[in-house]
């Protein structure tokens, strides 16, 4: 089976510090990957190789078996458009736009945000927070952002789903609300990539990567 | 790609560093204003050289009974002398280098000195014997006269060849370093500029990093992000390159043709709205492509995420 993301051998270097060193990882359809780890360990650095946002210093970065480190930058992002969606830590939204224009953000370099108007409504009707979607982000609990922050990483119903420490600074009621998010997706056929150092969430995973 | 959303985001950035983007535009325009000016002043400055270079002689002084340098040992120039002279420059070996040449006596030289210094009080006290007969000679190629002064310097008779173009040649100095010292100021404006352009567009960028960063998770491209800046730059600067060449049109048009023109009557061929209109393109890419280069440079490190 071809893997979703697949790392090869890669490392990250960023002067004198070596965050990652020959690190291979692959993520499969259908499975929640977890990269667990301290703080500081490279989780995040790892996560933004795998999508693509960052070049690692060796090694190769596919993408249903295609290398992604030799395409331009436009190639690259239309390609992530439509390959993954990228949750960052704490969910973080674009101040004055209500949530259903955050949600519908990964539409607007297709100018698609007339036709994905309904499937945001959607994912925030389906995440649970669809009478929060004409309300400002300050106007939102942290779970509430996260959650908003997930539906806009799943508006152009990607087959990859990346996280960040998803479930950083939420309560056990929320942390658990998405990691349960989380685990549905992944049953719907979505690969999910996590970086995370909660218990719940790195015993819930399928797959665990450690970094040291 | 996507023209309204872009634009409304440019209008927004410019508002929102509205003193930033005066100073750009100021900068710019009085950077671009220099170059222009200098563009225009080495334009004037061919146009002379052709003009002038084209009209100057060679002339070849002979003795009279004052000098002692050259040849002469306080005799006047003998006709023989003088056919000599001429005998040479109808010579094969001479005249095909020789467009015309006349021949300037005593009396004539001294009409002309009157004419050319009659404000200054040395005309009152020359006479025409002090003043050196001369053959004026117009070369087919100016920049040969050397030939002419290897050949008659020397021959019993005359006192010297002199090419004109040596005393062109200090005002062309002079007009050059003025040239020059335009280009130095524009290139330390212009480096102004870009730094001021390159800081504008960073405040801008920072104020709206947090859109940027997630801009650039939910998968925009660079040149996605990067447009509305790099506009907001070129939109400046362009406005101050449109000064900048309204200026040199005016510096033209009413300073060089008006003002330039009667006071220095025909003496010179100047600078016209033709020339100012050549320029004016130029200030316009030279400004547009060094705020675009510059605000590309400033924007790329809000891209990484």
């Amino acid at each position: 089976m071809v893997a979703m993301v697949e790392l090869i051998d890669i490392s990250i270097v960023f002067g004198e510090v070596t965050v990652a060193q020959a690190l291979s990882l692959r993520l499969d359809p259908a499975t929640v990957h977890c990269v667990a780890g301290r703080s500081g360990s490279g989780k995040t650095s790892v996560l933004r190789v795998a999508a693509g946002l960052m070049a690692p210093t060796a090694g190769d970065v596919l993408w249903e078996g295609e290398s992604v480190l030799r395409l331009t930058d436009d190639r690259l992002s239309e390609l992530r458009r439509g390959h993954l969606g990228y949750l960052d830590q704490g969910g973080v939204l674009v101040r004055g736009l209500t949530a259903v224009e955050n949600v519908l953000l990964p539409a607007v370099p297709d100018r698609r945000t007339k036709e994905l108007a309904s499937r945001a409504d959607d994912l925030l009707g389906m995440l649970g927070v669809a009478h929060r979607a004409n309300h400002y982000p300050e106007q939102l609990s942290g779970g509430e952002r996260q959650r908003v922050a997930l539906a806009r990483a799943l508006l152009l119903s990607p087959r990859v789903l990346i996280v960040d420490e998803p479930t950083a600074g939420l309560d056990r009621a929320n942390a658990d609300s998405v990691i349960g998010a989380l685990a549905g997706l992944a049953s719907d056929g979505i690969g999910v990539l996590a970086a995370s150092h909660d218990q719940n969430l790195v015993s819930m995973a399928h797959v665990r990567t450690v970094l040291e | 790609m996507r023209l309204g959303l872009i634009l409304g985001e440019v209008g927004s950035g410019l508002r929102r560093n509205v003193s930033m983007v005066i100073s750009v535009v100021l900068v710019t325009f009085i950077s671009l204003t220099f170059v222009g000016a200098a563009i225009l002043l080495q334009m004037q400055i061919g146009q002379m050289k052709d003009y002038w270079y084209d009209r100057a002689q060679v002339a070849v002084y002979m003795c009279t009974d004052l000098d002692t340098t050259g040849t002469c040992t306080q005799s006047e120039a003998t006709k023989t002398q003088i056919d000599a002279v001429e005998a040479q420059l109808k010579s094969p070996a001479l005249a095909p280098y020789i467009k015309k040449y006349e021949y300037e006596t005593h009396d004539q030289a001294y009409t002309n000195f009157q004419e050319q210094l009659a404000d200054n009080p040395i005309a009152s006290f020359v006479t025409p014997e002090t003043l050196n007969e001369s053959f004026r000679v117009n070369l087919v190629d100016p920049t040969e006269a050397d030939i002419l002064i290897e050949s008659l310097s020397g021959s019993p008779g005359v006192q010297e060849v002199r090419d004109q173009r040596s005393y062109l040649d200090r005002i062309f100095a002079v007009l050059n370093a003025a040239s020059y010292t335009a280009i130095g100021v524009a290139a330390l404006m212009l480096v102004a500029a870009v730094l001021l352009i390159a800081t504008t567009i960073r405040l801008s960028a920072f104020s709206r990093r947090r859109e940027l960063g997630i801009m650039r998770l939910v998968g925009a491209s660079n040149r996605f992000i990067q447009t509305p800046f790099i506009l907001e730059g070129v939109f400046a600067a362009l406005i101050g390159s449109i000064l900048a060449s309204v200026a040199i049109v005016a510096i033209v048009q009413f300073f060089v043709q008006g003002y330039l023109t009667r006071a220095l009557q025909s003496t010179t061929t100047l600078v016209g709205l033709g020339d100012a209109l050549v320029v004016v393109p130029i200030l316009i890419a030279v400004g547009a492509a060094l705020a675009a280069a510059s605000a590309g440079v400033a924007i790329s490190r809000y891209l990484k995420v």
